[in-house]
């Protein structure tokens, strides 16, 4: 690219700019060129003529002058020479007789003639005519004659510089003839050019106007057919192209919008009440600790678990359970402020945010009232239910620095809560934070300790109350801890329970306890294994066929073997309970209710369960003697289930006077203190012989 | 020989105009240039077809007794002219002009016996300025120290002769119309 300012003007200039300047160009260099070839060849022909004219000017005066000179009359020869004049290209001419002397002289008397050099002719060459053919002047010289005879010679001159002077005003002229056509010319094309230069320029406004305001809906109306046209219908085809792109653009992007609003809908909100979900909570949460960090607001968490949802989702099935999830959210929202945020956290857990607290006492207002509020029965599908809510609290900044851990406050909180006997409010507490932490050394431990068998079973004897005769054994968990040493099961069976660690251990459990049945079977102790089966496990999917397994790996009699179950255990989604029931049943093992008459129980299902046992809880055995409503449920539960052929037995006896409280009241079998605390495999031995069990010999 | 004609000529006016330049103010070569004067005007001059001789002679005749210009004519014999070879002839009596082409007159001899004798194409040459208006054909004399010549082209003319327009142009005075 050439930087030169004419260049760079000429590709800054619009199309019809340029034309104009190409046109401009090409028609005066064109005309330029015709003059100066014209001017060339002008002055040559015009020269050869000239050489003619003098030629012929010489010829003609020759014989006068020949006169002249043989009758020695050089004036009449200067005259002669003076008629010249009339010829204005001959600028001199000079007579010389035959001895090359001078004898008569002509001279143009002009003053803009261009002063010749004096040049002397050739004398003594004796040749007709010479020429010389200059670019300033024309030479001629001839032999002049007299009748014949040489008499002398004539010499004479043209100069140029008048034909040049006549060629110069010539191509002046026609230079500004050729400017002036071309000035009128690059009128008329200026007028002309408009045709292509309009559509074009319309083309681009059309082009900045689209890019500008992006309607693809315009069009370039243009109805010739030659080039332009062409390119103006293929930009309106491009238009088209991308106005179709551009609407199917706008319509993907309008769905990816609006699938992107589901999704975020979905991302942020519980599908079933309509709340904030978790992971949407969470950002509240921090938003709202950025606050507090802006503007000192401090904020309130709540922490709330249904008491018994699963209860109820289970028997009176899921729709249900979803419909109590909204009425609840309903009551939430009714109770706390347009600034706070109610989210469902997932199964039966809530949390609240109270925004911008002025003091911890006003949780404690909110928490209280969904408490008070929770207790108007709710009505769902004729059913008419009560649902308890558990609550923790933990406040911000005071209980916690960071969102995680004041979710895990207000989270120990809620089992506090849970633990001092649900439907109340717990705030956290350093102590918690303590048991929190304990339960987190108990989890990690335990789950360290089951590899490590650290684990072992002490088997409570089950007895004949009659006659004190040892009938079964009841299979106890126990931990001894290599540092801590032995770890109360009521401290870290709940741990195991919430962790999902009573899954494996409730395995290694019932293997145990199988492998021991089967060692006192084969040295001829006959005595019925009961093992506690937890609801967690319960609810596992293959339970059965690896119970199953164990038994078969084992060799233990199932006979002899009896699982332990919880009331809120057989609650769970009852034709799934049924069919666990009968296959286990049906595997020879007996099953059991543990803890009878604490839950709720639906009578119900006493029926249509494979029952063979029910446990009469130690609460009821404790005050039997002292509580008339005790001993009333104690002998109610003996009626029932002997009514419906179970065996019944009591837990948690301590003295002979519930003993025989229990025997009077139609109580056979019975396990407590009074006869054998849970004890290791070899006393449970020792302990048969003293109280003379049966032997069975092989 | 045709190469060394033009010489021969060259030489003769180097002669002529030598002699012309150098003897112009004086008196004594005023003959020979009113001879050679003669022979150019011959040079210029037709003569009618009848008139010219079979051996191309021009015959040139002088009348009168001797004189300058009767000595200059002499040199003239034998030269060549044109197609003419010149054949000076002198005489004294008017009767032997008849055959003459070129009539000379001298100083001494009448001017109208001389018209009566001359041939019927004769070119009358004679000096002095009337000569011309007497009726003569070329009338020679000198003006402002040079040569010059008059011609009376009604003499000519009625003698058949043509007189070239180049010599006309030199004359001082041409009587007649041309």
């Amino acid at each position: 690219m050439i930087n030169h300012p004419v260049m760079n003007w000429y590709r800054n200039s619009r199309i019809g700019k340029k034309l104009l300047f190409i046109n401009a160009v090409t028609m005066s260099t064109a005309g330029l060129l015709l003059i100066l070839l014209i001017g060339i060849i002008l002055t040559f022909t015009e020269r050869y003529k000239m050489l003619d004219q003098v030629r012929v000017q010489a010829m003609m005066n020759a014989e006068g002058l020949g006169a002249t000179l043989v009758f020695n009359d050089p004036l009449a020869a200067n005259e002669q020479l003076a008629t010249l004049k009339n010829l204005p290209y001959i600028s001199k001419a000079d007579l010389y007789n035959a001895e090359g002397k001078p004898f008569a002289r002509y001279k143009r008397n002009d003053l803009t003639a261009v002063a010749l050099p004096n040049s002397i002719p050739d004398v003594n060459n004796h040749i007709p005519e010479l020429v010389d053919y200059g670019w300033l002047s024309l030479r001629y010289q001839r032999i002049v004659k007299a009748r014949g005879q040489d008499v002398g010679f004539l010499y004479m001159e043209a100069g140029l510089e008048l034909l040049y002077r006549q060629m110069l005003y010539f191509m002046g002229l026609a230079i500004v003839a050729i400017l002036l056509a071309t000035s009128v010319s690059l009128v008329l094309l200026n007028r002309l050019q408009n045709s292509i230069t309009s559509p074009l320029l319309g083309l681009t406004g059309l082009m900045g106007d689209i890019s500008k305001g992006n309607d693809y809906t315009r069009r370039f109306k243009l109805d010739t057919h030659d080039e332009i046209g062409e390119l103006a219908t293929g930009f309106n085809k491009m238009l088209q192209q991308i106005e179709k792109r551009d609407e199917a653009l706008d319509m993907e992007l309008q769905e990816r919008k609006q699938s992107e609003v589901r999704l975020d809908r979905l991302a942020h909100y519980d599908t079933v009440t309509q709340l904030p979900n978790r992971y949407f909570f969470g950002r509240r949460l921090a938003a709202e600790t950025t606050e507090y960090r802006v503007y000192g607001h401090e904020f309130g968490l709540l922490f709330i678990d249904l008491d018994n949802f699963k209860i109820i989702n289970d028997t009176l099935g899921h729709h249900v359970g979803d419909e109590l999830l909204r009425q609840i959210s309903g009551r939430f929202k009714s109770i706390v402020r347009s600034g706070d945020t109610v989210a469902r956290l997932g199964g039966d857990e809530f949390g609240v945010i109270l925004a911008n607290l002025a003091h911890p006492a006003d949780a404690a207002l909110v928490a209280a009232k969904v408490i008070e509020k929770f207790a108007i029965p709710l009505q769902l599908e004729g059913h008419e239910i009560v649902v308890g809510a558990s609550i923790g609290i933990s406040l911000f900044p005071q209980d916690a620095d960071n969102t995680d851990e004041l979710m895990k406050n207000a989270d120990a909180a809620m089992y506090h809560a849970k633990n001092k006997g649900k439907n109340n409010y717990q705030f956290f507490s350093e102590a918690l934070r303590g048991l929190a932490h304990h339960r987190m050394v108990i989890e990690s431990q335990l789950r360290r300790g089951l590899q490590a068998s650290e684990l072992f079973l002490h088997y409570q004897p089950q007895f004949d109350m009659a006659s004190r005769r040892i009938l079964g054994v009841e299979a106890l968990l126990r931990w001894q801890h290599k540092e801590l040493g032995r770890i109360n099961p009521g401290e870290f069976i709940p741990v195991a329970e919430e962790s999902g660690l009573i899954v494996p251990i409730g395995e290694w459990v019932f293997r145990t306890a199988c492998e021991q049945s089967k060692a006192w079977h084969d040295a001829g102790l006959i005595l019925t294994m009961a093992v506690n089966l937890s609801g967690r496990q319960f609810r596992e999917e293959n339970f059965v066929e690896r119970f199953k397994l164990i038994l078969n790996e084992t060799g233990a009699n199932p006979n002899w073997m009896e699982l332990e179950l919880t009331e809120s255990s057989l609650m769970d989604s009852s034709e799934n309970t049924l069919t666990k029931l009968n296959a286990l049943t049906s595997l020879g093992l007996k099953l059991s209710i543990d803890d009878f008459g604490t839950g709720y129980s639906s009578m119900s299902y006493l029926k249509r369960f494979p029952i063979s046992k029910l446990k009469i809880d130690r609460s009821f055995v404790t005050n039997i003697n002292s509580d008339s409503e005790d001993q009333a449920i104690a002998k109610a539960i003996i009626a029932l289930g002997t009514s419906m052929e179970m065996r019944i037995i009591a837990e948690g006896i301590e003295t002979e006077e519930q003993l025989s409280k229990l025997l009077e009241s139609g109580c056979h079998q019975g396990q407590g203190y009074l006869i054998s605390p849970a004890i290791a495999p070899d006393e449970v031995v020792s302990i048969c012989v003293k109280y003379n069990v049966q032997k069975i010999t092989a | 020989m045709s190469v060394n004609k033009p010489l021969l000529g060259w030489v003769f006016l180097g002669w002529l105009f030598a002699a012309g330049s150098l003897s112009s103010p004086a008196f004594a070569d005023e003959a020979t240039i009113e001879a050679a004067f003669i022979f150019n005007i011959i040079k210029y001059t037709n003569w009618p077809e009848t008139s010219l001789l079979s051996d191309h002679h021009l015959l040139l005749c002088y009348v009168g007794a001797d004189s300058p210009l009767g000595d200059a004519i002499d040199e003239l014999h034998g030269k060549r002219i044109n197609t003419f070879i010149i054949d000076v002839r002198k005489t004294t009596r008017l009767s032997n002009l008849g055959a003459c082409h070129v009539a000379i007159l001298g100083k001494d001899v009448e001017f109208d016996a001389f018209r009566k004798a001359q041939s019927p194409f004769a070119l009358t040459v004679g000096e002095g300025v009337n000569f011309v208006n007497q009726g003569g054909g070329v009338g020679l004399y000198r003006l402002d120290d040079r040569i010059r010549f008059d011609v009376n082209l009604d003499s000519t003319k009625a003698k058949g002769l043509k007189i070239s327009a180049n010599l006309l142009r030199l004359a001082r005075n041409v009587q007649g119309n041309q």
